[in-house]
């Protein structure tokens, strides 16, 4: 008897010893060395958990999660997991801007370490609920394994849109919505089936968008805000490999171009006549439909020697909605000079407020997602000030950028954790256009970003399941009979 | 009796897979990644077979260790074996016939284990299914049609589920089973049949794989029933290759003798590494320059995109070096390989790219049995001690995926003293024919200080000389062995003599780069 006393003596002090937090503890006055690195973020109320881990083997964990009379215990081995309703009830006592502190307390050789608190600021901008992305292997030339997938961010599922498994292994290109509309949309399919994929309100066509005298098929688009029109690059596209160590693959154009392609007529308008030859690439609409932004360069013969001398600036062009025709070239105006500060722009994305504009640059060239140098920048279509984003970006790869479709987000592929593989981090921005620091899409096993072998490939934000999967895909692209598009002289 | 057989089949399997084929086994384990992880884990769920392949692979592991793979492949057809004669006494076959009966699954699983693209998790689907029928069996359904249906409603879902295409051999059971009744009821045929066919479609939306694989599956559609010894020798000269036994790899290339580019490939690279390139080069087969570099293209093997970064690694391109095992990580089987992840460790480490190195280091220390190399590489790290570093290009330069020519002269650019890399230009050029090449390479890269001048090129510059009717007092400045001399004039005459025919000087210069200049015939060959 009075051993079975003394178990449960013993049991109810562990029991007690477990709520609360360890005795005999070492301060840290470093922030806790977790990953993903969630210290000092802002995250909308809406997200899926997040769960991270402790690097460097702890033996034990403890979390404490303290909100607005909220407080939440969680101890892990190594994972800090929360179950989604802990999660939910946390998060929504802080809606509003008000912040979850986090203390962390990890046991390693026997010892408790107390780390310095860090904070979660939970806004009420919510975050579009889905984003879709294309999981592939950072290789380059040859692919094998393909998925476009549809990730919903208020929890951990996963569903795949595309599967190159089912299309006799062809190429797929990444997933471009309209006004973040999952009625809007379109991705490229390679392949002796393929062609674009048109996603007009769940109604699927598949056009070959190459027409007689135009360079190649759709490359890098965007859709009209009407989803009447999408404006695409069309380009001869060639890889090459960096020798030195930290640089990987480049990829310019040798030639490239913009066409205006108009759904509803199946026509493609190509770009208006210039004095010079130009490359023109990376055309998106503005947030009215009345400019097209796109980045140029002045033709080039001597690729690749002169590759590092290869600088996009960014342009725009007036476009005429109702017609669907290019403004004059007249109305063509440069937007940011890249290349008087030897830099070059790509990838540009309107917010769809229209008081932005957010791209990429890099030093030089077409291809950023393998320059470790390039960065995001913020540029205000209101006042014309070009902001650098330093809190944003990272001493790696920041690119491959879309918005929410309020404005108040932006999500991006970063390979800042390990220089090879690219993930999504979600960036806050608020009403005054003041941006927080980002964070990586969280997972249900922290550790997975450590054992996959896929990179994230242009992320897109979207407010609703789009409605098709990969088993449609898959009888367009064995079934479909391609439309064609006739050209406009 | 049955046992005496199995005794006998098991110690002739185990022999021959240990002495005469572990070469195969080796690389199956270098073909999978077996990861500790609960993520890893649910990894197996998002295809049929989770459970033949997770059972499959982690003894795959085992292949690892000399001896490894023998046993678990001894074992494995041991219990396929003895689950086949438990099968076998279902349908009233026994004794005798039981024993000749019992290899028909065995056999051939056999074979196909011999090959490279079958997974030991397909024979792990086939026990699952053995099992599963002598479940069904034992419960002696027929007496009750709502209890056969019943079962067999929960049994082929589940055993799809668990063993993919081992279904279809639970399905040829029951039929069997059903027809040796006394009373077959065309139900219990009719049944299952629709039931085995239907669930792979209706599985079609959570799999996501065509027709063809949803019923296949976890079986390859490269599988063979062949026991290729060319190919073992080939994996040989690739294994020894890896843990950089180049001597070795030398005797195994003099042994085998292959004319295969891939033995080549592995020759010439032991060559290099052992110093020897320049003066043994034509002692083996050329396949002009398909024996330097593996080609990486939508045509390559996926075994050959495996190994080609096998000579970027050794000479000093480590972006090249990257590109091919990241393409040969993409080409292994499920898209991950310990092997690939040393390598892509080892890239990263020698480049300083620490972070890269951590993710496949990490990945590594999940593992049974490559944890111990990822200590070794982290303590490589924490010294700095990374000698191949001195070989990696210094400055940057960009050029296409197959400019072999462009990437050895980076390499010699940044480091003159890399021996290997002005071997291999100076032998690819060699092995194009391309004389004016090799003289412009070896009169920047060689100087006239009175070493001795390997045989090959000695001999490759008396063409040149000859060529170009150099006065023998400049032939002289070349350095070039009196014994060479004397060969260069024997050989001219008995070319001339003979009308220009090879079959009289193949014996005495048979391996002269004179008679490779002269007979050998580049067949699709395109200039890098």
């Amino acid at each position: 008897m009075r051993i079975i006393k003394f178990h449960i003596i013993t049991l109810l002090l562990g029991i007690l010893y477990a709520c609360g937090e360890p005795r005999d503890v070492t301060a840290s006055d470093s922030l806790p060395p977790i990953f993903p690195d969630y210290t000092q973020i802002t995250i909308p109320c809406n997200i899926a958990p997040l769960n991270f881990m402790v690097l460097h083997n702890p033996q034990q964990v403890l979390a404490v999660f303290t909100g607005e009379g909220k407080t939440v215990r969680i101890r892990g081995g190594q994972n800090i997991r929360f179950s989604g309703k802990k999660w939910d009830q946390l998060v929504n006592s802080c809606i509003g801007n008000e912040h979850i502190s986090v203390q962390l307390y990890v046991k390693k050789d026997g010892v408790w370490t107390c780390y310095k608190p860090f904070l979660w600021t939970v806004t009420e901008d919510r975050i579009d609920p889905y984003l879709s992305y294309r999981l592939i292997e950072p290789g380059y030339e040859v692919w094998n394994k393909l998925q476009l997938c549809e990730r919903h961010l208020e929890s951990f599922k996963v569903r795949i849109l595309a599967d190159n498994a089912l299309t006799e292994n062809s190429c797929m290109n990444c997933h471009t919505y309209g006004n973040q509309d999952p009625g809007t949309s379109f991705f490229h399919l390679r392949g002796p089936g393929g062609g674009t994929i048109l996603n007009r309100n769940g109604k699927l066509r598949k056009i070959d968008t190459k027409t007689e005298g135009s360079i190649s098929a759709g490359v890098y688009g965007n859709f009209h805000p009407s989803g009447r029109y999408g404006v695409f690059s069309t380009n001869i596209i060639i890889p090459e490999f960096h020798a030195f160590r930290g640089e990987r693959l480049e990829v310019y154009d040798t030639e490239s171009d913009l066409i205006v392609v108009d759904f509803d007529h199946n026509t493609s308008i190509p770009f208006p006549p210039t004095e010079k030859k130009e490359l023109r690439t990376f055309p998106v609409f503005s947030a009215d439909g009345n400019t097209v932004y796109y980045c140029r360069a002045p033709y080039m013969s001597a690729l690749p020697d002169s590759v590092r001398y290869l600088r996009y600036d960014l342009m725009s062009i007036s476009f005429n909605p109702h017609t669907g025709m290019w403004g004059d070239t007249a109305t063509i105006d440069t937007v940011f000079s890249a290349s008087r500060h030897k830099l070059s722009v790509c990838h540009p994305k309107t917010s769809p407020d229209g008081r932005y504009l957010l791209f990429t640059v890099a030093e030089y060239g077409t291809f950023p997602i393998w320059h470790r140098e390039t960065d995001l920048y913020l540029l205000n279509l209101e006042t014309g000030s070009v902001d650098a984003l330093n809190n944003v970006n990272s001493a790696l790869s920041d690119t491959y950028h879309s918005w929410s479709s309020d404005s108040r987000w932006f999500v991006f592929a970063s390979k800042r954790d390990d220089g090879m593989y690219g993930k999504p981090y979600f960036c806050h921005i608020d009403e005054n256009g003041l941006t927080s620091k980002p964070f990586v899409l969280p997972q249900k096993d922290p550790s997975a970003y450590f054992t996959t072998f896929k990179s994230f490939n242009i992320p897109e934000l979207s407010k609703g399941e789009v409605p098709f999967n990969a088993l449609d895909i898959e009888k367009i692209y064995r079934n479909m009979n391609k439309e064609t598009l006739d050209p406009v002289k | 009796m049955q046992w005496i057989t199995a005794a006998l089949i098991a110690v002739l399997c185990f022999t021959f897979l240990h002495f005469l084929y572990p070469y195969h086994l080796y690389l199956k384990e270098q073909l999978i990644l077996f990861l500790t992880t609960p993520d890893y884990f649910l990894s197996y769920f998002e295809k049929p077979a989770w459970l033949a392949l997770y059972a499959g692979d982690f003894f795959t592991q085992f292949f690892y260790f000399r001896g490894g793979g023998p046993t678990v492949i001894t074992i494995t057809l041991l219990v396929l074996w003895w689950l086949s004669i438990q099968t076998l006494k279902q349908f009233r076959v026994a004794g005798r016939w039981a024993v000749v009966a019992s290899p028909v699954l065995v056999i051939p699983e056999f074979l196909m284990l011999c090959g490279l693209h079958y997974k030991l998790g397909s024979t792990f689907s086939l026990i699952l299914a053995l099992a599963a029928f002598l479940i069904y069996s034992r419960l002696r359904p027929g007496d009750s049609r709502l209890r056969t249906f019943v079962l067999l409603l929960i049994l082929i879902p589940f055993l799809y589920w668990i063993a993919g295409s081992g279904v279809f051999l639970f399905l040829l059971c029951v039929i069997i089973f059903t027809l040796v009744q006394k009373k077959p009821r065309i139900q219990h045929l009719i049944f299952p049949l629709c039931l085995a066919l239907l669930i792979p479609l209706a599985a079609k939306p959570v799999y996501l794989l065509p027709a063809g694989k949803l019923y296949l599956y976890p079986r390859s559609q490269h599988t063979t029933l062949t026991i290729d010894m060319v190919w073992e020798k080939v994996l040989s000269m690739d294994s020894e290759s890896f843990w950089g036994h180049w001597d070795y790899v030398l005797d195994l290339a003099d042994k085998y003798q292959l004319k295969n580019p891939v033995a080549t490939y592995f020759t010439n690279l032991a060559l290099s590494q052992t110093g020897m390139m320049p003066d043994r080069l034509m002692d083996y087969y050329q396949p002009a320059t398909k024996g330097l570099f593996l080609p990486v293209s939508a045509e390559s093997t996926p075994m050959t995109i495996l190994f080609s970064n096998e000579v970027f690694f050794r000479l000093g391109d480590m972006n090249m070096a990257q590109h091919s095992a990241m393409l040969g990580m993409i080409f292994s089987p499920d898209g991950r390989s310990s092997r690939l992840v040393r390598r892509l460790a080892d890239i990263h480490i020698i480049n300083g790219e620490y972070e890269a190195a951590d993710k496949y280091l990490r990945m590594l220390e999940q593992t049974l049995f490559h944890k111990r190399q990822a200590s070794v590489r982290r303590e490589q790290i924490r010294t700095g001690s990374i000698p191949e570093r001195v070989n990696i290009p210094a400055f940057d330069s960009i050029r296409r995926g197959d400019d072999c020519i462009a990437s050895l002269n980076i390499l010699l650019e940044s480091n003159p003293g890399n021996k290997a890399a002005l071997d291999y230009l100076l032998c690819y050029h060699l092995l194009n024919k391309d004389i004016p090449s090799f003289m412009e390479v070896y009169e920047r890269w060689i100087p006239k200080d009175g070493s001795r001048v390997p045989d090959i090129y000695s001999q490759a510059i008396l063409i040149y000389l000859t060529q170009h009717k150099v006065p023998a007092q400049a032939v002289r400045s070349y350095g070039i062995p009196d014994n060479i001399l004397v060969d260069f004039m024997d050989y001219t005459r008995l070319y001339q003599e003979n009308n220009a025919q090879s079959q009289p000087l193949r014996e005495r210069f048979g391996k002269s780069y004179w008679f490779y200049y002269h007979f050998a015939v580049m067949v699709n060959h395109e200039n890098n």
